[in-house]
């Protein structure tokens, strides 16, 4: 067959094949997308082409293999074509990707390999076999190549993976044995062997055809249905690289970055601790501040009170120069706070007390840095005196030197007044009292005693009523002024050696008259007591006074014994009657101001209620006991204690009347 | 018949010394300290003196002024007044012969107390 009369018929047998094939798929696409059809298209025409190779290698090896090739391209084309126009051209170059990376890769260099192997055939030099698979052998090495060099240019990896499946399938499978079989039995020329290669060659295309197309066909419906393979051009790959020095650059300048930013953050740490401590000490300062501002508010506190004080204030330094007064100084002393400081006190209201006075006092507080308290006559601006209860107190600096002098002084003048005013009241109240009583007193004595002439029975009768109450009279208010003196607190106690039997004997015999009046026996039993610190005036009264309740309130006839006894700490005295005794309801009242057992009341009407109350307040006053034991109709025993040590004695103002 | 000067404001108690003394001793009054002056001729042989009496010196003011005077300072001075025991001391340390109180005294006592010293 003419090579051109071949040629034509290949080119109008591939163009019908094309044709038929895009028509066939166009069939089977029928009423589905276009996904289809290109998916349909692009599978037959690879068929096509692989059955075509085929062939070629199985009967019309140079023709059909040409054939293939002739195929092949339009058909790509033709289908790029295709693609461009319903699916733009973003799609139709990731088609070209898929081809290109494997059957379209492979065709174009083993077709211009094959054409280049088949030059010394057609110049007959004898081996074409042998240059046409040397060259295929070259093909497969460089289809490798460029099936490695497309690999970067897929980005997801799952379509790197089965685009390099598919050429492995074709490179490898096909094109490795292909190439070995052929090359092994061109040199050894066996026919038999060359029946084997064909059988092979006839298995590894349609495990290819079975294969290959397949994933070219699933990657291509994935792009049809809108996956992006994700291709990218040389100069991204390129420009990638550059990306990848200028990300390393990066890293570096990042590792560099992040020891700084370790540097920073351990500075931001630092300066985080840092912002605590001076936080911590902001809180001290303030802390501080609130502790300035407590003792400020406290400070304001004293100096308003002390301002404000009824006492007088004074601060003076170690001179005595006065450095500040408060208002009731001004107030007291008539010199007002402007003319005070900066004076000496003494120079301004002082100078009434004596020299020894006023020595003792700068002793105290200047030498012996102690309080000084005690009383002092000043006098006012206008020269009224009045006197006062000073303290002063030495403040001591470090060194224990006197700083300051703060006294303070409160005028008494108007409490003593008031004092003496009271003292002049019992002193008054006793004499006015007692004036209309002594003279009552002796003239009802002159009438009894037949002065003015004898009286009548009834008349003397009437008379003795009279002397009687007044001088129960003359009692009330002995006993009355006695206790308000006692109560008063003002009561002297000047305590003596007292021979206790004596002082009891004394009293004894003192009212030895109203025992003998009733006709009652009086015993006295009394330990040897040695000589007793007592004030016998107040001691007396008490065992006056019991001894005349139990004359009073006993029959006639009775018997009173007074037995004095001692043990470590006190002498006990006990009077003891056969009296009326005090009923048990009232025994608990017996000590009170005025109460009278209701027993007694109605026999005797002498007795003025105080004669127990006096006798308690002394004795307690004397840090002893008294109390008592009674059973109404059997009588009565008083006890009293005083402390062995004796009394103590006291600075009072008064005495018992 | 010996004089007796009884230095007694109350009226009431002068009229009791009156009714009572006055049968046996020739009987001078006075009230106040210049009365007490104007009453010391003759000498009293005995002073009877109270304590509280108007015109401003107590009993204590007189007392002291008649132990100062030579012409007055052995008269004995008994001071009998409605104060209380009180004053007692006082009265013995400042001179006086002895001290009782009015209200604890009889005319009866009073009686033996002037002739125990007069």
């Amino acid at each position: 067959m003419e090579a051109t009369t071949a040629q034509i018929i290949v080119l109008i047998f591939s163009t019908l094949l094309v044709l038929g094939s895009s028509i066939l798929a166009y069939l089977l696409s029928i009423n589905k997308d276009k996904v289809w059809f290109f998916s349909y298209s692009m599978m037959l025409i690879i068929a096509v082409q692989w059955l075509s190779d085929t062939g070629a290698s199985l009967v019309f090896h140079t023709y059909f293999l040409h054939l293939s090739s002739v195929i092949l391209f339009p058909s790509v084309i033709f289908c790029l074509f295709i693609v461009y126009i319903f699916n733009g051209l973003k799609n139709a170059r990731q088609l070209l990707y898929i081809l290109l990376t494997g059957e379209l890769g492979y065709m174009v260099i083993i077709g211009l390999l094959a054409l280049l192997g088949s030059v010394p055939a057609y110049i007959n030099l004898g081996w074409p076999w042998v240059s046409n698979h040397i060259f295929s052998t070259l093909a497969i090495i460089v289809a490798y190549f460029v099936m490695i060099s497309s690999w970067p240019l897929i980005h997801n990896q799952k379509y790197r993976i089965l685009l390099f499946i598919k050429t492995f399938l074709i490179i490898w499978i096909l094109l490795i044995t292909d190439t070995l079989i052929f090359s092994f039995g061109t040199f050894y020329s066996d026919p038999y062997l060359y029946e084997i290669i064909r059988g092979n060659i006839l298995i590894r295309t349609l495990i290819t055809i079975a294969t290959a197309p397949f994933i070219t066909l699933y990657i291509y419906r994935k792009i049809a249905l809108g996956e992006n393979i994700e291709y990218r051009s040389w100069g991204d790959v390129v420009s990638e690289s550059e990306h990848i020095t200028a990300i390393k650059q990066s890293q570096e300048k990042i590792t560099k970055l992040e020891i700084l930013e370790k540097d920073l953050i351990q500075k931001n740490i630092d300066l985080d601790e840092q912002r605590k401590a001076i936080l911590n000490i902001l809180e001290d300062v303030q802390h501080e501040k609130n502790l300035v501002t407590q003792q400020a508010d406290q400070l304001r506190k004293f100096q308003t009170a002390a301002s404000q004080s009824n006492e007088m204030m004074v601060f003076a330094d170690p001179e005595g120069i006065i450095e500040w007064a408060n208002q009731a100084t001004e107030a007291i002393t008539g010199f007002t706070v402007k003319e005070s400081v900066g004076r000496k006190a003494g120079l301004l209201w002082g100078k009434l007390m004596s020299q020894e006075w006023y020595s003792n006092m700068w002793k105290t507080i200047k030498t012996d840095k102690h309080i000084f308290n005690g009383e002092i006559l000043n006098h006012r601006k206008n020269g009224e005196k009045f006197t006062s209860m000073i303290s002063i107190y030495p403040l001591l600096d470090d060194l224990g030197e006197v700083k300051y002098f703060v006294a303070t002084q409160r005028d008494i003048t108007h409490e003593k007044a008031i004092d003496l005013m009271k003292t002049d009241f019992i002193s008054i109240a006793s004499h006015q009292l007692r004036t209309p009583l002594s003279a009552m007193k002796w003239f009802l004595e002159m009438l009894l005693v037949g002065d003015f002439g004898q009286l009548s029975k009834e008349q003397k009768d009437a008379v003795d009523n009279i002397e009687e109450s007044n001088e129960r009279m003359i009692d009330l208010v002995n006993g009355l002024l006695n206790i308000s003196r006692i109560e008063s607190g003002r009561i002297i106690i000047e305590p003596e050696p007292t021979d206790i039997a004596e002082l009891t004997n004394s009293v004894i015999t003192e009212v030895q008259e109203k025992f003998n009046s009733k006709k009652q026996k009086i015993a006295l039993n009394c330990e040897s007591i040695p000589l007793i610190s007592l004030d016998t005036k107040l001691i007396r009264q008490v065992i006056l006074n019991l001894l005349t309740n139990a004359n009073k309130y006993s029959q006639i006839d009775g018997v009173i014994e007074v037995n004095i006894t001692k043990d470590d700490k006190n002498i006990t005295f006990a009077i003891k009657d056969t009296g009326y005794g005090i009923p048990e309801t009232e025994q608990n009242r017996i000590f009170e101001r005025f109460f009278r057992a209701s027993n007694i009341t109605k026999r005797e009407t002498d007795g003025t209620g105080l004669g127990l109350y006096l006798a308690k307040t002394i004795i307690s006053s004397s840090g002893g006991k008294i109390w008592f034991v009674s059973r109404e109709g059997e009588g009565t025993t008083f006890f009293f204690t005083l402390p062995i040590s004796g009394m103590k004695p006291k600075a009072g103002e008064v005495r018992l009347g | 018949m010996k004089k007796i000067l009884i230095i007694e404001d109350e009226s009431v108690q002068q009229q009791a010394y009156r009714l009572k003394l006055e049968k046996k001793y020739q009987l001078a009054f006075a009230t106040t300290a210049n009365e007490v002056l104007s009453n010391l001729s003759p000498t009293p042989d005995l002073i009877i003196l109270d304590v509280m009496l108007p015109g401003g010196k107590n009993g204590f003011d007189i007392l002291q002024t008649l132990k100062e005077s030579p012409k007055t300072s052995n008269i004995p001075v008994i001071m009998l007044t409605n104060l209380g025991e009180d004053e007692k001391q006082t009265a013995l340390d400042c001179g006086a012969t002895d001290y009782f109180t009015k209200t604890s005294t009889s005319l009866g006592k009073l009686e033996n107390i002037i002739e125990k010293y007069i």
